[in-house]
């Protein structure tokens, strides 16, 4: 078995068992460090897929500041300890994911994940230099090929190609923040 | 990388540029005026907005081109429903006007996130991105999140604020896995290219469709259709009314806008596929929203049940879509125009209700036609409209619907409509004889102030809110008789509707000349 | 990869923790002589030759404490937070290089990968004060995760700034551009140098070295800025139930992240391992040099942290939050601004560093005066009553009854 192989079991058993324990454990500041753990686990997966700058946005948005905002309002809450009271629902709550999860398995492992059509062909051609290179890494000559591994490219089509979505992504910000100040504002 | 020039024709969105800058300079204006002048930011909003509807229509008339790379596209599809959202959002806020001054603070703001709200519309009907569309539905959200939470000292309205967060977030990552598995099996996201990408894709992966049917549950949740409605009654409830209507009448014609779009143009060629599951998701949709309504005792829930039967009729109009035809499309979005009439002028009734007595329950309307007649007939006739009588707007428009529904051979889909628009027609009547019929119980419990429903009410206006206790304003007469004119045009006179709506559907199904 | 590799990378790691293990010894040591010498005291004198052998003592000690672990603790997160602390403060050092040849893995967007791994040391104070189950634990973990995430924003914004000018997030990258002559590295850089003409960034950016350095400390929790772990009110905050040898992880930690933030300075703003002697003929001899040139720059960095730590006072926590979020992170957008501007515009490189300096120079004498403030308004008042007392009687019987009052209260509050 490669190296790289044990890194992926190493990181695919963690953030699922992280996974499990942030939905079934009673205390949720546990949860909430367990959800850092699947966030680092993501990322790891990120760079294995030679996606360095996603794993580096993941580590620091979501384990730096989501996962640190989350433990801070529950650090600002009593009864931590104790968790979600039990329900009626709980029986539907585990059979509706369970059978969510069939399917999606059943996706993942039917789907011929190649089927790409000739008007992306050459997308296709870098999927492949990415699936036989994806554990190996990118040699640093094919990078600039690759949507996605180099980063200019990446600024590149946020500024330009998808300057609409990235604009209103910043109103969208500013309008929770808004809504967070109006919501939470005395007078 | 194809050197695309991004500045050119940029003044095609130039409504869209000073409806930002309109919100902006509602927020600026707002940090400058004393409490008690608050109400000018509405009408700074409401001639704002007259403003770019004017402009919106003098430059985009007949303009048919592509922006950024195919990211959106401004076209007559795109006005026609930027003209819509522009006109709800003017109706929104004149209606809202005397509630918020009475019963919500932060005035600036609402307005502000009113405007931010129709320009995250504008996007998602001129969209042809998927995840620009998906983007600028997130602004929508986000702005609804916050309206509908706005009663700060409002359990009911905290309760519904979290639910309304809570769903939303969890359908739009229903909706954003849909996307991803989508992009990772076809590898592209412009509608033009899904569309053509599925003419080709003759041996179909699961993931494929999987990733549709997520993205169809994500938009179901977003529309409130049945097995993902769960949310809808108990925020309804819970927001504060004009955002109670906003939210029945925007966020759905602007959620149909982007499905019409979006299946239309993109979904198109599978349509063999996805058809029966819209079909069964319409059925199940206006059969479980209208038989519901039935046990109703608030109002507001009654409508929210009631909206959930109209998403059901405007699914219908989603299955019977059709390459050649104009018809389905047609319906749709004739739906929604008359749907919006009809439903303002019941909601604007329940405001100019609530105003003047705080209470929202069906019972408390009995003995209104008595006191305020004009006030009941035009509940009733948005009532009629909505169960779909004649001369009606909701005639016309569900006559579009099933015939486009019957042409596709959904002939049991079109039966099932027509029952449910029967059984709806039985709990409108009931609120109807609570107005007529029954008799008032005595008007001094009528007349106390809302103060049990809102607790700290702002100290924002004076003896003019004593006056409105006891008749409505004038303002929101005025709306309401707009509204119900509208119900009649719709109703009875909907071909220059029907003519603008043509245009709009060539342009997104262009094999369907009328 | 191969198993040699594996092992290559196991020894480069060992040799970094032993240097970085030898360096924050430098420092405790280099710290209470500079405070003494700041304060006119001695300092550490007894253990060794001028005190040199405190910090292994002191380092002895702490090993050979009692490990306590409260007994309501949360036992698995008490133990787990210190090396949350330490673990991505050592990660950083990974990517940074001390010379051009001595780095132990050049990232490639090293600047950003540093960003994103400090912010993890919130999670491990968070961490420590809660699982301490102790109030002032609590506290001071909250105090933390608010300060910290507030001034991470002007480290990321200061950070963007040199990068747009570098044209690059590789520490190497940045620093080479800093040196006269280097050759560019793309077509877009090589049109900027014209402009930038390849000086040191402090001299292009003194406002965004400014900047670095304040939040950085802010970051760090040094002293203007420790008011998450301040002893005379929180004693301790999140470390007040550590003890022995898991206490003295914190203390290490807290050690090296000052002295990355010295070494980011170094790097980033005055040039890194390039200095007016270098030569260039044999590889180890440039590489000692530049050795030696960068921890002379970190070390004065650190001198003048520790400088700053003398003199200054402790905020409190709203002037912490006010500062940051008024003055630091306004600053720091303005300051991507004017380097956005300029580059825009290909103008000549002293025009930056103008507008920099003036930038900087407004808000400081806005800040001195909103500080002094309250001892103007004193001296105001003082003069004024003095004046009123001059004053004949009648005005003064006039007067006394209006403005008179106020300013009488003014003098007792402040």
């Amino acid at each position: 078995m490669a190296f790289q192989e044990v890194i992926f079991w190493v990181l695919a058993v963690s953030s699922v068992a992280a996974a499990l324990g942030v939905v079934l454990l009673r205390d949720i500041f546990r949860a909430a460090l367990l959800l850092v753990v699947v966030f680092l686990a993501v990322a790891g997966f990120f760079v294995m897929m030679n996606a360095e700058f996603l794993a580096v946005v993941q580590v620091l948005i979501y384990a730096g500041a989501i996962a640190i905002l989350i433990i801070f309002a529950i650090m600002l809450t009593r009864e931590v300890q104790q968790g979600n009271l039990p329900n009626r629902l709980q029986p539907a709550a585990v059979l509706f994911p369970v059978l969510l999860l069939a399917a999606l398995v059943f996706v993942a492992v039917d789907t011929d994940w190649n089927l790409l059509q000739d008007q992306s062909r050459e997308l296709q051609d870098n999927v492949e230099v990415v699936q036989t290179h994806t554990i190996g890494g990118i040699p640093d000559e094919m990078r600039g090929d690759i949507p996605g591994s180099d980063r200019s490219g990446l600024g590149e089509l946020l500024i330009n190609d998808f300057v609409l979505p990235f604009e209103i992504a910043s109103m969208l910000l500013l309008a929770a923040i808004i809504g967070a100040l109006v919501l939470v504002r005395e007078r | 990388m194809p050197e695309t020039n991004l500045t050119s024709n940029l003044h095609l969105l130039l409504p869209e540029f000073l409806l930002a800058t309109l919100a902006f300079a509602v927020f600026a204006i707002d940090l400058l005026l004393p409490a008690n002048r608050k109400k000018l930011l509405a009408w700074v909003s409401v001639a704002g907005l007259i403003g770019l509807l004017a402009l919106a229509l003098a430059l985009l008339w007949g303009e048919n081109e592509e922006m950024y790379g195919g990211l959106i596209k401004v076209d007559s599809y795109a006005l026609f429903f930027k003209s819509f959202f522009i006109l709800l959002g003017i109706f929104i806020i004149l209606s809202s006007v005397d509630y918020v001054g009475k019963h919500l603070s932060h005035p600036g703001e609402y307005y502000g996130l009113i405007l931010f709200s129709v320009l995250a519309m504008n996007v998602m009907a001129a969209s042809r991105e998927i995840l620009t569309a998906y983007v600028a539905l997130e602004l929508m959200s986000f702005s609804f999140y916050i309206m509908v939470s706005y009663a700060r000292y409002n359990p009911r309205s905290n309760e519904a604020g979290i639910k309304y967060v809570l769903i939303g977030a969890f359908s739009s990552a229903i909706l954003l896995f849909g996307i991803s598995m989508l992009y990772s099996t076809i590898g592209v996201t412009h509608f033009a290219d899904i569309s053509a990408t599925l003419a080709n894709a003759g041996d179909a992966s699961p993931a494929l469709w999987v990733g549709l049917a997520l993205i169809l549950v994500g938009l179901g949740f977003k529309v409130a259709a049945v097995p993902f409605h769960m949310w809808a009654p108990d925020v309804y409830q819970g927001a504060p009314l004009p955002v109670t209507a906003y939210l029945a009448v925007g966020s759905k014609a602007a959620a149909f806008a982007l499905m019409l779009r979006l299946f239309a143009e993109a979904f198109m060629p599978s349509i063999d596929d996805w058809q029966i599951i819209v079909a069964i998701i319409a059925a199940i949709t206006m059969t479980v929203g209208n038989l519901v309504a039935i046990a109703q005792h608030n109002i507001k829930r009654l409508l929210a049940y009631s909206s959930i039967g109209q998403v059901g009729f405007l699914l219908v109009g989603i299955a019977a879509l059709s390459e050649t035809s104009p018809l389905a499309s047609n319906g749709v979005m004739l739906h929604i125009v008359g749907y919006s009439f009809t439903n303002l002028a019941v909601f604007v009734g329940i405001i100019a209700f609530f105003n003047m007595t705080g209470k929202e329950e069906i019972a408390d309307f009995s003995g209104l036609a008595d006191r305020h007649p004009f006030l009941a007939a035009a509940m009733a006739i948005g009532m009629f409209s909505l169960a779909g009588l004649p001369f009606f707007a909701g005639f016309t428009t569900k006559f579009y619907l099933f015939t486009a529904a019957a042409n596709e051979g959904l002939l049991w889909l079109a039966g099932l409509a027509i029952v449910n628009s029967l059984i709806s027609l039985y709990y409108y009547q009931v609120e109807i004889r609570h107005m007529y019929i029954q008799p008032a119980p005595d008007m001094e419990g009528k007349l106390e102030p809302a103060s049990a429903h809102n607790p700290h009410p702002p100290p924002v206006g004076g003896g003019a809110e004593d006056a409105s206790r006891h008749s409505p304003t004038p303002l929101i007469i005025g709306v309401l008789i707009l509204m119900v004119l509208g119900t009649f045009f719709v109703g009875v006179y909907p071909f220059p509707i029907v003519e603008a709506l043509d245009a709009a559907t060539s342009a997104i199904l262009p094999g369907a000349g009328s | 990869m191969r198993i040699v590799d594996f092992f290559l990378i196991i020894l480069g790691l060992l040799v970094l923790f032993t240097a970085l293990s030898v360096v924050v010894l430098s420092l405790t040591w280099l710290e209470r002589k500079f405070l003494g010498r700041l304060q006119r005291r001695l300092g550490p004198n007894r253990t060794g030759p001028m005190g040199l052998l405190q910090p292994v003592a002191d380092a002895v000690k702490l090993v050979l404490k009692e490990d306590i672990l409260p007994s309501s603790a949360d036992r698995a997160i008490f133990w787990v937070a210190p090396l949350v602390v330490l673990v991505p403060s050592f990660m950083l050092w990974v990517t940074i290089p001390a010379a051009e040849n001595l780095v132990l893995r050049n990232v490639d967007m090293g600047l950003f990968y540093i960003i994103a791994f400090s912010v993890i040391t919130i999670l491990g104070l968070v961490l420590a004060g809660w699982g301490s189950a102790n109030k002032y634990g609590i506290l001071g973990g909250l105090r933390s995760s608010a300060q910290l995430i507030s001034y991470e924003i002007p480290v990321i914004m200061v950070v963007i700034a040199v990068a747009m000018m570098a044209q690059s997030l590789n520490l190497i990258h940045i620093t080479n551009f800093q040196l006269p002559g280097i050759q560019s590295i793309t077509p877009e850089t090589a049109r900027l140098e014209a402009g930038i003409q390849n000086v040191p960034f402090a001299v292009l950016q003194p406002l965004g070295m400014v900047i670095f350095l304040i939040a950085g400390l802010a970051e760090v929790g040094r002293t203007p800025f420790d008011i998450y772990f301040a002893e005379s009110e929180i004693v301790g905050g999140p470390f007040v139930e550590y003890s022995g040898a898991h206490w003295s992880v914190f203390f290490l930690a807290e050690y090296m992240n000052t002295f990355i933030i010295a070494a980011l300075t170094a790097l980033l703003f005055l040039g890194g391992w390039h200095g007016p002697f270098n030569p260039t003929s044999p590889q180890w001899l440039e590489s000692l040099v530049g050795v030696v040139w960068f921890l002379v720059k970190t070390y004065f960095v650190i001198l003048v942290i520790f400088w700053i730590r003398g003199t200054f006072p402790r905020l409190r926590i709203d002037q912490l939050m006010a500062f940051a979020w008024q003055v630091v992170v306004p600053l720091s957008f303005a300051n991507i601004l004017i380097t956005g501007v300029f580059m825009y515009y290909g103008w000549p490189w002293w025009s930056l560093t103008l507008m920099s300096l003036t930038l900087s120079s407004v808000i400081g004498y806005l800040i001195y005066k909103h500080v002094t403030a309250p001892a103007r308004k004193v001296a105001e008042v003082y003069n004024r009553r003095r004046m009123i007392e001059r004053q004949p009687r009648r005005q003064a019987g006039r007067q006394s009854s209006g403005p008179s009052a106020g300013p009488e209260e003014a003098v007792s509050g402040g």
